[in-house]
């Protein structure tokens, strides 16, 4: 019997939920309702699980108007082709992460002296990275610190992650509200930022390891390196950025670049980050999908089978009260 | 010779309305984690033997040990997830129940063991315990049929067999207002408690729509239902019996919930079996 059919409606269903995920005039419009709907008491307790999916779906296609120094960026990829900004972002994600531990367990760390140190060297080695890592030069350097900390969110959110966790997510939401009533719709949203932010920091992490990066990315890398002095900086980072608007929502990519290579326009570059290869997906071709159903099988089965093993003190009690 | 007397006084206990909520995600993890293979997985040193693993699969192996690690991960997440949700529904369908304790009339959807009385998550029922079937505590083997995974009261601390039964029925309560208490019962009713002549509490759990509570007394001069506050939303069936004075039925009366169903019924007589 063949089943290239269900193949064919997983692909078509696939492309159908992409591009409509990738129109204004849907997701703005759902977000909007399910808000409206989240007014009404009686509507509430199911619309309430309902939005998050919906605003990851419009915070897809609003990050990528948050610019990225030194690197090109599309609704499902962020590509570095600055070495340095990337070792960049990657100081900054892991000092987050520190500065969450640290929170976390505050408790059991005896700050001293040393928190305060910590608060005057943080913003000064931020500044001094700045100027030092990123493709900016001359006023830029005063505000790229700021913009970066909200190019942070970008590199965890974005992936191609994170439009098949949405849908899923929506998907498992409607089926509670409308065939269980369950009230798990907050844990599972829970579940689907967790997962939508291994996924980004996956990918953004991988990028660390790819020693063979497309050729527009080397293209531009050498770009980059052949940059020697300050004019070929970028110094008004966030006027070019702001002029660049309309055309970042024309072409769906984000790149500021003072020189772009000629032979690259908008579209091209478009078009060439959507052919880059995706990492995790050429690995993940390699044998891994049916490794992967394997073992997923063999771990329920066991869980199953080791459960029911006879293995302690056993008695049949009657039961009296 | 002086013999002391103890003197225990008996508090009744306020019983508990509360609702049960929904299962945190960190709260389904553990419970999941109560399963023999994922505790064992998941002491320290299984741990450290699962990272070196993972480690060298990585340098010799990585597309295996990525989708070995990957297809693992989304089982667990897929079963969390399944769980999360099946547990969000039995939550949802004990509200609509309001199943409650027979003895104290508080709200109950919890489960203990039969030998150790410690709590049992609700993992046990789910999918007829094929991912809990030893007692978290004490390692006894759950099971609904043996009357080993009992339903249990943690106000009153008792507990009732059948939890899956139980918990899948609505809990009804029904008071009868009559001038004389029956002598005997039976069809499935079992006295509960007796206060006197005045007043007498029945359980029936054999029947497969509900589980019914009632209370017959014989005190129709108080002109008051003979049933807590928090139990009068739950009042399904109010019967007076005719010989009841029309005056203190009405007043009776009066005092019924929005839902329920009053009816006049024949008097009980002296020798009269209920």
């Amino acid at each position: 019997m063949n089943f290239d059919f269900l193949k064919d409606i997983f692909l078509s269903s696939r492309d159908l939920l992409a591009a409509l995920s990738a129109r204004w005039e849907v997701v703005a419009p759902l977000v909007a309702t399910l808000f409206l709907l989240n007014q009404f008491a009686k509507i509430r307790r199911f619309a309430s699980c309902l939005v998050f999916p919906a605003l990851l779906l419009l915070a897809r296609k609003l990050v990528l108007f948050i610019p990225v120094s030194g690197a090109i960026s599309t609704e499902d990829r962020v590509l570095f082709w600055s070495p340095q900004a990337y070792w960049f972002f990657l100081a900054l994600v892991a000092v987050h992460v520190l500065i969450l531990l640290g929170i976390r367990f505050r408790a059991a760390i005896d700050w001293g002296a040393a928190g305060c140190w910590v608060f005057i060297a943080a913003p000064v080695g931020l500044y001094y990275a700045t100027a030092a890592l990123l493709p900016v030069s001359g006023a830029s350097i005063i505000y790229m610190p700021v913009v970066s900390l909200v190019g942070v969110a970008k590199l965890l959110l974005v992936s191609p992650l994170l439009l098949p966790i949405a849908w899923l997510a929506l998907f498992i939401q409607l089926g509670l509200v409308i065939f269980t009533r369950s009230e798990a719709g907050r844990e599972v949203n829970k579940l689907a930022l967790v997962s939508v932010l291994a996924g980004g920091l996956m990918y953004f992490g991988f990028q660390a390891l790819d020693s063979k990066p497309a050729p527009l990315i080397s293209q531009l890398q050498q770009t980059a390196r052949t940059k020697s002095s300050d004019e070929e900086k970028i110094t008004n980072f966030l006027e070019v950025w702001v002029e660049k608007l309309p055309q970042i929502n024309r072409l769906g990519v984000n790149v500021i670049e003072k020189n772009l290579p000629a032979a690259y326009k908008p579209v091209e570059v478009k078009r060439l980050v959507d052919e880059v290869p995706d990492p995790w997906q050429s690995l993940w071709a390699k044998a891994a999908i049916p490794v992967a159903l394997l073992c997923g099988a063999a771990l329920l089965v066991l869980l199953l089978l080791v459960e029911r093993l006879r293995v302690g003190d056993e008695c049949d009690l009657t039961v009296s009260e | 010779m002086v013999q002391a007397t103890v003197k225990t006084s008996v508090r009744e206990l306020s019983p508990n309305t509360a609702e049960p909520i929904g299962l945190l995600l960190g709260e389904a993890c553990l419970h999941l984690c109560h399963n023999r293979l994922l505790r064992l997985a998941t002491q320290p040193v299984m741990l450290t033997l699962e990272l070196v693993a993972v480690v060298l699969g990585v340098v010799y192996a990585p597309a295996v040990t990525f989708g070995a690690v990957v297809g693992m991960a989304a089982i667990f997440l897929l079963l969390v997830v399944l769980y999360l949700c099946w547990h969000g529904w039995f939550i949802h369908r004990n509200r609509r129940f309001k199943t409650l304790c027979l003895h104290c009339t508080s709200r109950m959807w919890q489960l203990c063991c039969a030998r150790c009385r410690a709590p049992v998550p609700a993992l046990a029922l789910w999918l007829w315990g094929a991912f809990l079937t030893h007692c978290p505590h004490c390692g006894m083997r759950l099971s609904d049929r043996k009357r080993t995974l009992l339903a249990w009261c943690s106000t009153c601390l008792k507990s009732r067999d059948r939890p899956g039964q139980f918990y899948s029925k609505p809990t009804y309560v029904i008071v009868w207002m009559t001038i004389a208490l029956p002598v005997e019962v039976k069809g499935g009713w079992q006295r509960l408690s007796q206060k006197g002549a005045q007043e007498m509490v029945l359980y029936n759990t054999s029947r497969a729509q509900s589980t019914c509570l009632m209370y017959i007394s014989a005190n129709y001069r108080g002109n008051e239902l003979p049933i807590k506050e928090h139990l009068k939303g739950q009042l399904r069936l109010l019967l007076i019996s005719n010989d009841v004075p029309e005056e203190h039925a009405h007043l009776i009366i009066g005092h019924r919930g929005p839902r329920t169903i009053c009816e006049r019924v024949d008097p009980l007589g002296r020798s009269d079996e209920f």
